[in-house]
């Protein structure tokens, strides 16, 4: 599958006008992957996005003494959004379960699109803010509904 | 919130003063600027119940809130409230679009929006802890 036919597949980056996705193609980097390879891990440095492009992956979270898995993710998904933006520490370990490609866009490279291609940035930046934004609100409603199980199951004593 | 995106966001600004107890944003209600804290404490809550209340986060001065609803248009998703007497920057959504039309201004904004993220997963990850332990405090009561 060409470079530009997977971004048109990703669930961010699909919403780009084609003329777009040409030109981000170039800045981003397709590669193969396989069952058991491991795209980020919680707590240790991160600085990339990934998109999926085939096959699956499993996301895992360190919740107290025990690791949850968090979500599985399919084709055109994609993770790595927050790494991408401020190269700090992966909040999550990501493990591929079956074989696949991706598209990785780097920090760095990222960062020569801001300078080099301005416009294409700021069309970047727009689908990078409403996924964002999605997903601080779908957070804060798994915040409540899990504080609200948590009232329920201790008959509010506590 | 970083000092070049304060410098873009001034020209646009305007002041906000309000008296303790004060509610700026409202869970729920419809959100439609971006705000910075000059001086003062305010507190984010959420309702979790109908009689319960959450509070998310406290915010100070350099702190900023809004960003959601003013790049993905939606209702509030919690209620903001001065803790004391407060300053504020207000900037409209319209001002915000046209500012996030230059480059700098928007990963300025994505940056803040990637911290509210990470805030964000780590109050799951502190709400999944505490509600486990509050249930295995309290067997059979649910």
């Amino acid at each position: 599958m060409s470079l530009q036919a997977a971004l048109s597949g990703s669930s961010l980056f699909g919403q780009l006008p084609d003329e777009l996705l040409v030109r981000l193609a170039p800045w981003c980097e397709q590669r193969l992957v396989r069952a058991g390879d491991v795209l980020l891990t919680e707590g240790e440095s991160a600085s990339r996005l990934y998109v999926l492009v085939s096959g699956q992956a499993v996301i895992c979270k360190n919740v107290g003494e025990a690791d949850a898995l968090v979500a599985r993710l399919g084709p055109g998904a994609h993770l790595g959004e927050i790494d991408l933006l401020d190269a700090e520490t992966a909040t999550a370990t990501a493990i591929m379960e079956t074989d696949g490609e991706v598209v990785q866009l780097d920090a760095a490279r990222f960062r020569q699109m801001l300078v080099r291609d301005r416009q294409l940035f700021s069309h970047v930046a727009r689908v990078l803010f409403a996924d964002l934004a999605e997903r601080v609100r779908r957070t804060n409603e798994r915040v409540r509904a899990t504080i609200a199980w948590g009232l329920d199951a201790a008959g509010d004593a506590a | 919130m970083d000092a070049s995106l304060l410098d873009a966001l001034e020209p646009f600004a305007t002041e906000v003063r309000l008296a303790p107890g004060e509610v700026v944003v409202r869970q729920g209600g419809r959100q439609d600027a971006l705000y910075v804290v000059l001086y003062g404490r305010l507190a984010v809550s959420q309702a979790v119940r109908g009689d319960c209340e959450s509070v998310l986060a406290e915010l100070g001065p350099g702190a900023s809130f809004g960003e959601l609803s003013v790049l993905d248009p939606g209702p509030a998703a919690a209620t903001v409230t001065a803790q004391e007497r407060v300053v504020l920057w207000r900037v409209d959504r319209r001002s915000v679009d046209t500012l996030v039309g230059d480059p700098e201004v928007a990963w300025a904004l994505l940056r803040s929006l990637a911290g509210k993220v990470r805030m964000a997963d780590a109050r799951l990850v502190e709400a999944v802890r505490w509600s486990i332990e509050a249930a295995a405090a309290h067997p059979g009561e649910s």
